[in-house]
């Protein structure tokens, strides 16, 4: 491991982190690093003698060049936005660009049949805004808008069966950060 | 009328497929297992003596296809079939071809489970019987205006439900008027799509009442004993999550008083092998007949772990035709059990579905600690069935060591590439609202998910948390591609291929 200096993010809370071989200084607390355990999905590591083992859920890169990292730690959950120079320096040029409106398409999360739409194109949608209902797993799903804006296109039908990120519908965002909101 | 069951056919998947299996073998009894096409590496199928291809996708075109299982029934030789839960375990129709074609169904009679499946009729028999039970209509709907009619002068909020159904599903709360003919709609639709019957009863609302239940069990010579309860409050969705027992709200006196009803109704029935009496219980202790389940619940385990039976067993022996070998002064009630089901599902996404593969997947185990489960590392969990992927149950001497190893067991237990109930669970247990049992079936909703997603965590806990996902982020990152949308899922393909 190489040293280097990234940001998390949750709540709110912003944290600096330097993570070198043996050492991890977050903010200005120093801790004593070691790494036990290391495959693509977990770590095991004690910070100053303290075991820590972490899963990951998801990571979920964004179009600004952040990730979104869930993850189980000790039994709890925990998200982070991790964020590097790289990233910082994108999300910054991106804000210059005019107006941050865009064309977002909504795609399936799953397999499923939609059994109900439930708004018409045209219609102004805000973040909860259900925009079609969609079965899966013996339930039914509430397919949400995340951003407020135009519901331009709903390209599925009622009844229809749609595969794991087939384009739902098209939304126009009228005010929206790129990334979304931060965990 | 006793015979000897030489070999079953176990009518399921996952977990409680995997369950029957076990204690079926235990017995020295021959096993067989049906499989869907997903379902062809599944834990349930290789657990088995036999295993048979029921060559369809969905649950439709497989576990709920009853010609074919019982063509397999058949082409096999089994004895016996037993449905474990959800699927044809309620279906009458389904039990009286297997009683037609000569195999034991592991159950009730085909009779008692069209009598009690049906709700309407489950509570016009228990009010002749004068069981307490929450007002309602006395019949099934299938049009909003007639329900509404029948309602009477009933107060808001009601609740419908489904006459054929459980689950959660068809189920609706009306606060009031206005709100009616839709959520009527919307549950006589999920009760046609669930179960073919889009008939919907109405009754009376109980603001914050406790669900507490009965376990029963009886012969075919018409004895019934019933278990000591289990409390299974903590919902979401109508769904239960965590279920304990005793319940921390029932003393012996009530807990024997629900007990001689559940086994009267029981009786009057005509019923045998086990069941469950649902009640609802309110804050001055009355209590209330909800419903019956014809079949072995998913909470079974922590009547197991009270009592120290094998209900499965008990099953087994109940459908070859033995006595009771136990009289109801024999059943023990030895410290307290929880149970926390483990679904795929994300909780801070109000617990919407979530699929991936089990890159690592390590139940918890130890003193007190059991895990019922059809999931192994390396599984793919789709879209077609139940998203529930495990039951973690832990005993203890009281209440109190029983919820800490739960807090234990959660923390060992490691999963990575899904969302699971795990963390919520974890949290749900440590409030103070459940550790001092005030919780009540309403505890789960909206306001608690944000406390779930807001709690304030041990700084070093978070400052862990953030190296680690720095660590685990940065592993995808090692391509140096800022990548955009599609990302997620070049991710999961290459993951897929390193371990391939």
């Amino acid at each position: 491991m190489n040293e280097r200096t990234v940001t998390a993010t949750r709540g709110g809370v912003r944290r600096t982190i330097a993570l070198s071989d043996r050492k991890a200084v977050i903010q200005d607390r120093s801790y004593e690093l070691n790494l036990t355990h290391s495959d693509p999905f977990s770590v095991c590591f004690l910070m100053n003698g303290s075991v820590f083992n972490v899963y990951c859920i998801r990571v979920m890169r964004l179009p600004s060049g952040e990730a979104d990292a869930e993850v189980l730690i000790n039994g709890s959950y925990i998200k982070y936005r991790i964020s590097d120079h790289r990233a910082d320096l994108l999300k910054s040029m991106l804000k210059t660009l005019p107006g941050n409106t865009g064309i977002v398409e909504i795609k399936a999360p799953m397999p499923g049949l939609v059994s109900r739409i439930e708004c018409a194109p045209g219609s102004s949608v805000e973040p909860g805004t259900a925009i079609l209902i969609l079965e899966a797993m013996k339930m039914e799903n509430d397919i949400r808008a995340s951003f407020h804006g135009t519901l331009r296109e709903v390209r599925v039908r009622q009844g229809q069966n749609v595969e794991k990120d087939e384009v739902l519908a098209v939304v126009e965002i009228s005010s929206s950060v790129a990334s979304g909101p931060e965990p | 009328m006793e015979k000897r069951i030489q070999k079953v056919l176990v009518a399921n998947r996952g977990e409680i497929a995997v369950r029957v299996l076990r204690t079926c073998r235990d017995m020295g009894i021959r096993t067989v297992a049906v499989f869907a096409d997903p379902d062809r590496s599944a834990l349930h199928v290789q657990l088995a003596d036999e295993a048979y291809a029921l060559d369809g996708v969905t649950a439709a075109e497989s576990y709920l296809d009853q010609n074919k299982i019982l063509a397999i029934a058949r082409k096999a030789s089994v004895d016996a079939i037993h449905p474990g839960y959800g699927y044809l375990s309620e279906n009458h129709t389904f039990a009286a071809e297997v009683e037609k074609a000569g195999i034991e169904f592991i159950g009730p009679p085909s009779r008692a489970i069209a009598l009690l499946g049906e709700k309407t009729a489950a509570r016009k028999l228990a009010r002749s019987l004068g069981i307490p039970m929450v007002q309602g209509s006395a019949d099934a709907f299938s049009k909003a205006e007639d329900a509404l009619a029948s309602v009477g002068d009933l107060r808001f909020p009601l609740l419908l439900k489904a006459a054929a159904g459980g689950g959660g599903k068809g189920m609706r709360i009306v606060h009031d008027r206005s709100e009616f003919a839709s959520a009527f709609k919307m549950a006589s639709s999920e009760a046609r799509k669930a179960f073919g019957d889009p008939r919907v009863y109405v009754e009376r609302y109980l603001v914050n009442p406790h669900h507490v239940e009965i376990q029963i069990l009886g012969d075919k010579s018409g004895q019934v004993v019933y278990f000591p309860e289990r409390d299974c409050s903590l919902q979401r969705r109508h769904q239960k999550l965590v279920e304990e027992s005793p319940s921390p709200i029932v003393d012996s006196d009530l807990r024997d008083r629900m007990g001689k009803v559940a086994a009267s109704l029981a009786s009057a029935a005509g019923y045998f092998n086990a069941g469950t009496v649902e009640f609802l219980v309110d804050d001055k202790g009355e209590f209330y007949f909800l419903e019956v389940n014809t079949r072995l619940q998913v909470e079974h385990p922590v009547t197991e772990a009270v009592t120290g039976f094998d209900l499965v067993k008990e099953q087994i022996l109940a459908a070859e035709g033995r006595p009771l070998s136990f009289r109801q002064e024999d059943i023990p009630l030895k410290g307290h059990a929880i149970e926390c089901r483990i679904y795929a599902e994300d909780p801070a996404n109000e617990f919407f579905p979530s699929t991936g593969r089990l890159s690592v997947f390590r139940p918890p185990s130890g003193p007190g600690v059991r895990v019922d489960t059809g999931a192994r590392e390396g599984d793919s969990v789709d879209v077609y069935f139940d998203p529930l992927l495990a039951k973690v149950i832990t005993h203890g001497s009281d209440r109190r060591e029983s919820l800490q190893r739960m807090s234990r067991a959660l923390q060992e237990f490691a999963v990575a590439g899904l969302h699971t109930t795990i963390p919520f669970c974890k949290y749900i247990l440590e409030t103070s609202i459940f550790v001092e049992a005030k919780h009540t079936t309403q505890l789960i909703n909206k306001g608690v998910l944000q406390e779930f997603l807001n709690q304030s965590l041990d700084p070093i806990l978070l400052d862990a948390a953030a190296v680690g996902s720095v660590l685990l982020a940065s592993d995808q990152r090692t391509d140096g591609n800022i990548a955009g949308a599609g990302a997620q899922t070049a991710w999961r393909l290459r993951r897929k291929e390193q371990h391939r």
